[in-house]
């Protein structure tokens, strides 16, 4: 490109004195529309820093320090310690990998089960309203609730479930679900699973309503069956509700707390031990602020990875 | 392939809107049908028995001699075309065409081949990997074509998929929808509420209204014999004008009296089954009116003034009203109430007025004072109760 | 507003402020107490105290919050951190004290206790001291003991025992007659902990090794240490627990068990949890304590440790005053009410002719009980997470010492 061209100077047939005028003029501009956009941007910035990024960035000092919770003063550097321990202490290495179990195992029953009771209330046969409502019901109880009633039921001495395995001639020795290591886990799961199952089903069912029916005749006509309907149609209709569920259920999974407080504490032998039942102990009972803080930030990070991979998979569809 | 016949075919929505109402009609196999009508008159409903996707409140569809009331859609061998072309959105044009013979369990190189020669025939070989959202309407709506014309089915159903297209793309598809019938020499029906549409693509068409079937016949037919009112009315453009007028029988000719002019009919009994004097209702295209200037003395003609000329070419409207008052002219409002049958109180409209088409380089002038004529030998006549046509069917 | 409003509501807002004022400055000399027992006879221990210093004191107000037990350290800490902290606060008697007593806020009570208290016995001001100074003071006292269902031991004709073959005889006899042995809940690890506890009495008669051992000078996989392990793995080998430890909560499902008769046994009750459990056996039958059993020869001796302790904040400037309030507590009027509602004093006392046999039993274990508590968390919670393991049969002594002393060196 020739030298001259790069200014393009526009040819307003006359050349009036006031050129150099109007090039300020040019470069007043973008201020002004920077001015613009920064007021347009600044409730969102604000609502960022304010409510997310300042308490990320508090997290993420502690994390570095030896801090006990008492006194801000008493903050004792000590770098990337505190995770490099974590990483060495079989405790976290449990908690952790039992998340990760939880969290997927939750994620794809509560999607499964979910679809399946949407699929089930779609079909508006008698009585699924009522189910509907019902099914509802354990998302509005407290996971602490939901936690009590899930302790009483898998109680050894008296708990329903071993009453009617008793009843059933299954079993002849009552069983310790949750003083188990080998069923502790998957009774939170269960439990987990039965409280928020309502909570996918209304989701995936307010999706199930978008699901053009012209497209489920056109495939009746084509001859698919009740699979093919589903995976062909249905399915691809609820795909933006169904990457929402799961990542809302895999955040719900990373930050499981309250119902695993209740049933089990994270015991037996911290065999449903949790990142976020850990967190607690350090920071709480052991007065380890630094420690529960990396753990937090190393939570934080699972969830964004997680809505990373999200926003990644649905660039392709 | 084959043929259908709708026997005394109705459909109840909920406990008393009767959607359709004893439809018989008959199709022959590699026919080409069109069901017209105003929105609303039950053509999707009825296409929608056909294809088993509606339950069928009363009567029967038959299908190559077949009762079908009771087969489920997907065992009707129907394919049909849906007025949104309900593609599935995440399948390639390619998938969408080959999805109903895959879900035929079809060998998979069977399929590859009839896709390439559905889409060759389509023209839409360059787009077959393309998504729906990729697609432009018309190449959309032939995506659909070929999901179902891929098919060996008994027959096609169409529900109106070129009304979203605009005016020039309508026409072209209108065409080639035409050749592929020919082509491909199967059952077809096409559902539209374009009478002109149904007119160029029908080799019957069947008017409908507000559940009713009115009249099932040629184009040709529907436009030179409409049985009904709303036929006539329904069938050309602009609408037929229609008067008030009084009939007086007297011997070989039947005398109608509109407003204070008379017009005369000679053998009127070879067009017209007509027993009795009296009130009735005076049809004629706009086409089939003459004018002249005032000054031009014409045989039983009209003073009228000319309101408004709709400038087109080759062939513009012009609209007039009659000098004389006493001529009652129906309003479009009268014509609804003869498309849900019968009707006996005219509003009329408030001027007596006239519509005609004229040829664009002999135009009458603006408020100037024309005189125009109506030729008997192109006069409907309606029952002015019940809106059947007094004249007899011709076959043309 | 219009101006007619203003009119009328300016000075009706200066009167209101000129009414006020007298009002607050007189409410500003308030103590503020933080709690977490808000329920019980706790509650009127502590109305009582306050009565008789707000008449006492006119014009001061003692402000009561309570804060539950869950959230309370967490807002201790944040007000502590804030350096707002409360006038007068409880302070939890676990592993966490020790971080608490170390983090500088926390007043140094030697010369207060010294003035106007009456003598705190040594052992509980040992508990609530580090580095040779005491930082709360404890206000009474509790001990742990099996407690054991009077009936079901006659109809079997079965007595206390008083060592842990005893134990395991007379969980066999329970066993035979179809009920189950020691109720125990170890879901809430502390209660697992205390068995241990009970145990080191015994595999430690000097009773010296765990305040050496926490201070680390000595090592925990010290013999003593994993002894009492190795003792309380015997038990549950043997079948003196009832099943299902790990699945039961401290004070409910096991205590369930014990309430209903399906166990005879229950472990552990101090006085804090007697009341509780009367009103839950409401008269169906007579319970009654001993303390938790150890090797042959050995004279049976109660763990214990500190009911409730409270502390002044670090230079506050009402702590005269506070230590005012807390000398109702404790002087002589307060004892008491103390004695009245069953709870024992951390200072020796002539316990009255009309208590009742619980309480005698509960203030004479409390001479020689033995002490509780690890200061060093990570320990406690290798304790904690090996007496569960234990419950699963999957550790031994050696190995459940071993993760402690691991813990300590980490
Ligand atoms: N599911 C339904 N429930 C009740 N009434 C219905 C239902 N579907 C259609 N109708 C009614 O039945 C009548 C016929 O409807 P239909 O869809 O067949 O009309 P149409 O001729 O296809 O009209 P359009 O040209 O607008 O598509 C209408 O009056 C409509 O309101
Ligand atoms: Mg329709």
């Amino acid at each position: 490109m020739k030298k001259g061209m790069i200014i393009s100077k526009p040819d307003f047939g006359t050349n009036r004195s006031s050129g150099d005028k109007k090039l300020g003029g040019r470069f007043k501009r973008p201020p002004k529309t920077l001015l613009v956009s920064i007021s347009l941007m600044a409730p969102a910035v604000s609502i960022f820093l304010g409510f997310i990024s300042i308490p990320v960035l508090a997290v993420l000092v502690t994390s570095l320090t030896k801090w006990t919770g008492f006194d801000v003063r008493n903050l004792d550097w000590i770098g990337l310690n505190n995770y490099i321990d974590l990483f060495n202490d079989k405790i976290f290495i449990r908690a952790f990998s039992h998340t990760i179990v939880f969290t997927l195992a939750t994620t794809l029953l509560l999607n499964a089960v979910g679809l399946g009771l949407a699929l089930l209330v779609n079909t508006k046969a008698f009585g699924t309203n009522f189910l509907k409502a019902v099914l509802f019901l354990p998302v509005l109880l407290s996971p602490v609730i939901v936690g009590l009633m899930w302790s009483g039921l898998l109680r050894g001495v008296g708990g329903g479930l071993n009453i009617f395995l008793e009843f059933m001639n299954i079993i002849d020795q009552p069983i310790f679900w949750l003083g188990n290591p080998k069923y502790a886990l998957f009774a939170i799961i269960m439990a987990t699973v039965w409280q928020f199952a309502g909570y996918n089903m209304l989701l995936y069912y307010a999706g199930l309503q978008s699901v053009p029916n012209s497209l489920l005749e056109a495939a009746e006509l084509d001859r698919a069956n009740g699979w093919n309907k589903f995976r062909h149609v249905i399915l691809p209709a609820l795909y933006h509700v169904m990457s929402v569920v799961f990542l809302l259920n895999i955040i719900g999974g990373l930050r499981i707390f309250d119902i695993v407080y209740v049933m089990t504490r994270g015991g037996p032998n911290r065999s449903t031990e949790v990142l976020a039942t850990y967190m607690y102990e350090q920071g709480f009972q052991l007065n380890a602020m630094g420690v529960a803080s990396a753990i937090a930030v190393i939570m934080i990070l699972l969830a964004v990875f997680a809505s990373v991979i999200r926003l990644r998979l649905l660039r392709h569809v | 392939m084959g043929s259908i016949v709708l026997n005394n075919l109705g459909k109840v929505y909920g406990e008393d809107t009767v959607a359709v109402h004893n439809v018989n009609l008959e199709i022959k196999d590699g026919e080409f049908v069109v069901f017209v009508g105003p929105s609303g008159c039950g053509k999707s409903t009825i296409l929608r028995m056909i294809a088993g996707l509606e339950h069928i409140s009363f009567g029967e569809v038959i299908i190559n001699d077949e009762v079908m009331n009771n087969v489920p859609a997907r065992d009707r061998d129907i394919a049909m075309v849906f007025q949104n072309y309900a593609l599935y959105p995440q399948m390639t044009a390619r998938q969408n065409i080959g999805f109903a013979l895959e879900m035929r369990k079809l060998p998979r190189e069977e399929i590859e081949k009839r896709v390439l020669e559905t889409a060759s025939t389509l023209n839409i070989s360059e787009l077959l990997d393309r998504k729906p959202k990729e697609l432009s309407g018309g190449q959309r709506q032939r995506v659909a074509m070929g999901r179902a014309i891929i098919r060996n089915a008994e027959a096609y159903l169409l529900d109106e998929p070129l009304s979203n297209l605009d005016a020039k793309l309508r026409s072209q598809l209108r065409e080639e929808l035409s050749k592929l019938h020919a082509r491909l020499g199967v059952t077809m029906i096409h559902v539209t509420h374009d009478q002109i549409e149904a007119m160029t693509l029908g080799q019957r068409v069947a008017v409908f209204s507000v559940g009713h079937l009115f009249q099932y016949d040629t184009p040709e037919t529907l436009y030179k014999s409409p049985n009904s009112i709303f036929v006539a009315g329904f069938i050309g453009s602009p609408t037929m004008n229609f008067f008030e007028a009084v009939s007086t029988r007297k011997a070989s000719e039947l005398s109608i009296s509109v407003g204070k002019r008379k017009i005369g009919i000679q053998n009127y009994q070879e067009r017209f089954n007509i027993n009795q004097d009296g009130k009735l209702l005076v049809g004629i295209r706009p086409e089939h009116i003459n004018w002249g200037n005032h000054s031009l003395e014409l045989e039983d003609g009209f003073l009228a003034n000319v309101e408004f000329i709709e400038n087109l070419e080759p062939e513009s409207y012009v609209t007039a009203i009659f000098d004389d008052k006493e001529i009652k002219t129906l309003s479009s409002d009268d014509l609804e109430k003869f498309s849900k049958g019968t009707s006996e109180t005219f509003s009329g409209t408030k001027d007596p007025v006239i519509t005609f088409r004229v040829s664009s380089e002999n135009l009458p002038q603006k408020n100037s004072s024309i005189l125009i004529s109506l030729p008997p030998e192109k006069l409907y006549l309606f029952n002015a109760n019940t809106g059947q046509s007094y004249g007899k069917e011709i076959k043309w | 507003m219009n101006r007619k409003t203003r009119f009328v509501i300016v000075p009706f807002v200066l009167a209101a402020i000129s009414f006020l004022l007298p009002q607050l400055a007189l409410a500003d000399s308030k103590l503020e107490y933080w709690t977490w027992n808000n329920e019980g006879d706790y509650v009127k221990v502590d109305d009582s105290a306050i009565a008789r210093f707000e008449a006492a004191n006119p014009g001061v107000k003692v402000e009561v919050t309570y804060v539950s037990y869950g959230d309370y350290m967490t807002k201790l800490k944040a007000a502590l951190a804030a350096n707002e902290p409360p006038d007068i606060f409880q302070v939890p008697w676990n592993s966490g004290f020790k971080d608490l007593a170390m983090s500088g806020k926390l007043e140094p009570m030697g010369s207060i206790l010294s003035e106007g208290f009456p003598d705190i016995n040594k052992s509980a001001l040992s508990f609530v001291s580090l580095d040779g100074k005491a930082w709360a003071l404890p206000l009474d006292l509790n001990t742990l003991q099996i407690a054991y269902n009077k009936n079901t031991f006659e109809e079997l004709n079965l007595s206390v025992p008083k060592t842990n073959s005893d134990l395991i005889a007379t969980a066999k006899s329970l066993k035979d007659a179809d009920y189950f042995g020691i109720a125990l809940g170890t879901k809430d690890k502390w209660a697992g902990g205390d068995t241990w506890f009970a145990q080191l009495v015994y595999t430690d008669p000097t009773g010296m090794k765990l305040a050496e051992a926490d201070s680390g000078a000595l090592g925990w996989d010290d013999k003593v240490f994993s002894e009492a392990a190795s003792q309380v793995i015997n038990l549950i080998e043997n079948g003196v627990f009832a099943p299902g430890a790990n699945s039961m909560g401290a004070f409910n499902e096991s205590l369930d068990l014990f309430v209903s008769g399906k166990a005879a046994m229950f472990y552990p009750v101090g006085n804090f949890i007697s009341g509780g459990i009367d009103a839950k056996v409401a008269g169906e039958f007579e319970w009654s304590l001993f303390p938790f059993p150890g090797g042959s020869g050995d004279e049976p001796t109660a763990t214990g440790g500190i009911a409730r302790m409270f502390s002044l904040p670090a230079g506050g400037d009402q702590n005269g005053l506070a230590a005012d309030f807390l000398r109702m507590l404790t002087d002589k009027q307060g004892e008491e009410v103390l004695v009245k509602y069953n709870f024992i004093p951390s200072w020796p006392i002539n316990v009255p002719a009309s208590a009742s046999d619980l309480y005698g039993n509960f203030t004479s274990a409390q001479l020689n009980a033995r002490s509780r508590t690890i200061y060093t968390p990570p320990v406690y919670a290798a304790l904690l997470d090996g007496i569960q393991a234990a419950f699963n049969g999957s550790t031994t002594g050696e190995q459940l010492a071993g993760s402690m002393d691991a813990a300590a060196n980490n």
